[in-house]
């Protein structure tokens, strides 16, 4: 009985270290990962998940998030994918283009749940001091909710590093758009 | 009635209430005209029991309600090739709402679950609109899971209602063989919802073809209707290939399209289509293989002005500049406004 205690504890002890919430502060640099930090503008919530990516939101993950992926490598997913193997995801390769890039966020998202997922208005866009590109995209939940998002990613020769901004297209994306505006265009690399 | 089963049927229509407003369900008339005749031709006096939600989203999958609802994605609507094979597919949904084999389930998990096993219930179907999506969610897979042998009596009941109405029978056979083709893509995938749902497929695809080679029998005029149903679903074959392109699974693609190409090779989507499967799929020599499809979309007639904007991609990753270049200017020349439009002048700006 004491083991199973002992179990039970170390296993809810990981839980929930794998979905910390931390608050964010406006005011000051934040690291997203592999070099890479941003401009908060104002306070977020960051949940941390074990895989390496770093999301925020202000509303709550079914709400609004905001996904930071830094230094994904050749051959690998975009993120996990509750359920599937990573060869089943999709993965990110160098060589390739932007419009690969887009097309792996919506097969992605595709396995994540989303029905109806259109990207759009791919764009050069600057990213930080680098040259980057941009995607729009709208989606629909598991719920039936139709939903907004906004990529901007930059590819340098081996790793990829993008962030992701999704909300409920009625209210929430319109409202939130021009602070995470901000803090994409915040970005700094070391 | 006990209170249980009343919430049952409550959950289950306010499930359909949520289907009918869900922003992915087709509205289409005609479309949806098209598919409800069918019905009914199957399901006779049954007809006004049923009512037929076209789902938008790219995965081969239909599902009927306990209450007479049948959902039918638009995934599956691209793989058919004529009005049988669609009959097929009906006949065997029609199956499952008349024999009762979903209303098993929902009793079932009352039963041992309470009520409280049916909360959800309405959300996953209608906000999914769709049973793969509907298995994924826990506790409401077990309710639109059909046991083998009510497959097995929907495979054969809905076999016999589509043949009484006409229907060749070779064609119930020949959507297993493809759809087997499908899953044999990649060794390790898991299976799509409609498989998943349906083990022992080399058993039933034999089963329905003892079925078919029976029932054929030597008579003619049997109802294929290929030539009727590309005329219905003609409107929505470029946003289903698209659809079917983001699904992310490029190998399932590559052997979707290359039936559909082999069986109508003047086809300027399905070309275009197999064209970015190959693109995607990104395998050695797949280059070529979709450098030619796009190539033999353009040689059809209305072809899609994205055709050019493939043959571009991947002759520019191919180091081929001139040739990239020509398709970049013509992609621009044929989609002035395309939203990409900004990407592609980048592009032209490094060759």
């Amino acid at each position: 009985m004491q083991l199973i205690r002992l179990f039970c504890l170390s296993l809810l002890v990981g839980l929930a270290g794998c979905n910390s919430i931390t608050l964010v502060e406006p005011g000051k640099p934040v690291s997203v990962g592999a070099g890479v930090s941003v401009m908060p503008q104002v306070k977020w919530n960051q949940i941390s998940p074990s895989k390496g990516e770093t999301v925020w939101t202000q509303n709550g993950p079914s709400i609004d998030t905001v996904y930071f992926l830094t230094g994904v490598a050749d051959g690998k997913p975009l993120y996990p994918v509750v359920g599937m193997r990573d060869a089943d995801i999709g993965v990110f390769h160098a060589n390739m283009l932007p419009n690969d890039v887009q097309d792996l966020v919506v097969g992605t998202m595709q396995k994540e749940g989303f029905d109806n997922v259109r990207a759009g208005s791919l764009s050069p866009c600057p990213f930080g001091t680098a040259s980057g590109f941009c995607f729009d995209l709208d989606f629909v939940t598991k719920d039936g909710l139709l939903m907004k998002g906004k990529v901007k990613a930059y590819k340098s020769s081996d790793t990829l590093t993008l962030f992701e901004f999704r909300a409920p297209s009625e209210y929430y994306y319109a409202d939130m758009v021009p602070i995470v505006d901000k803090v994409f265009a915040s970005v700094e690399s070391k | 009635m006990s209170g249980e089963e009343a919430g049952l049927w409550m959950q289950v229509d306010k499930a359909e209430a949520s289907l009918k407003v869900a922003p992915n369900i087709v509205r289409d008339m005609p479309l949806n005209a098209y598919v409800a005749q069918i019905v009914c031709r199957l399901a006779g006096d049954y007809c006004g029991t049923l009512r037929v939600y076209i789902v938008e989203t790219p995965e081969f999958n239909a599902a009927a309600m306990p209450n007479g609802a049948i959902m039918v994605n638009t995934g599956l609507l691209l793989r058919m090739q004529n009005e049988a094979q669609l009959a097929f597919v009906l006949g065997h949904e029609i199956t499952h709402f008349l024999h009762r084999h979903t209303l098993a389930h929902m009793r079932m998990a009352v039963r041992t679950g309470g009520l409280v096993a049916l909360i959800g219930l309405a959300t996953a179907v209608a906000g999914a609109g769709y049973l793969g999506s509907a298995v994924s969610t826990v506790g409401v897979g077990a309710i639109y899971s059909n046991s083998r042998d009510e497959e097995r009596d929907a495979d054969a009941n809905g076999f016999q209602v589509a043949v009484n109405s006409g229907y060749a029978p070779d064609e119930a056979p020949a959507i297993w063989r493809f759809m087997m083709a499908e899953d044999n893509a990649h060794e390790h995938k898991n299976r799509s919802a409609f498989l998943a749902d349906h083990p022992q497929s080399e058993e039933r695809l034999a089963s329905l073809q003892k079925a078919a080679d029976a029932a054929r029998d030597g008579r003619a005029g049997w109802i294929q209707n290929e030539d009727g149903y590309r005329a219905v679903v003609a409107p929505f074959l470029h946003r289903w290939v698209e659809d079917e392109l983001t699904r992310g699974e490029p190998r399932e693609s590559v052997i979707l399209f290359q039936r559909l190409t082999a069986a109508e090779p003047r086809n300027a989507l399905y070309q275009y289509g197999l064209g970015e499967a190959y693109r995607r799929r990104n395998l050695a020599g797949d280059a070529l293989y979709a450098v030619a499809a796009y190539r033999a979309a353009l040689a059809c007639s209305q072809p899609p002005a994205e055709a050019w904007r493939g043959i571009g991609l991947v002759t520019m990753k191919e180091g081929e500049k001139a040739e990239a270049r020509e398709a970049f200017n013509a992609y621009r020349a044929q989609a002035p406004d395309a939203t990409d439009k900004a990407m592609i002048d980048f592009y032209l700006t490094q060759l």
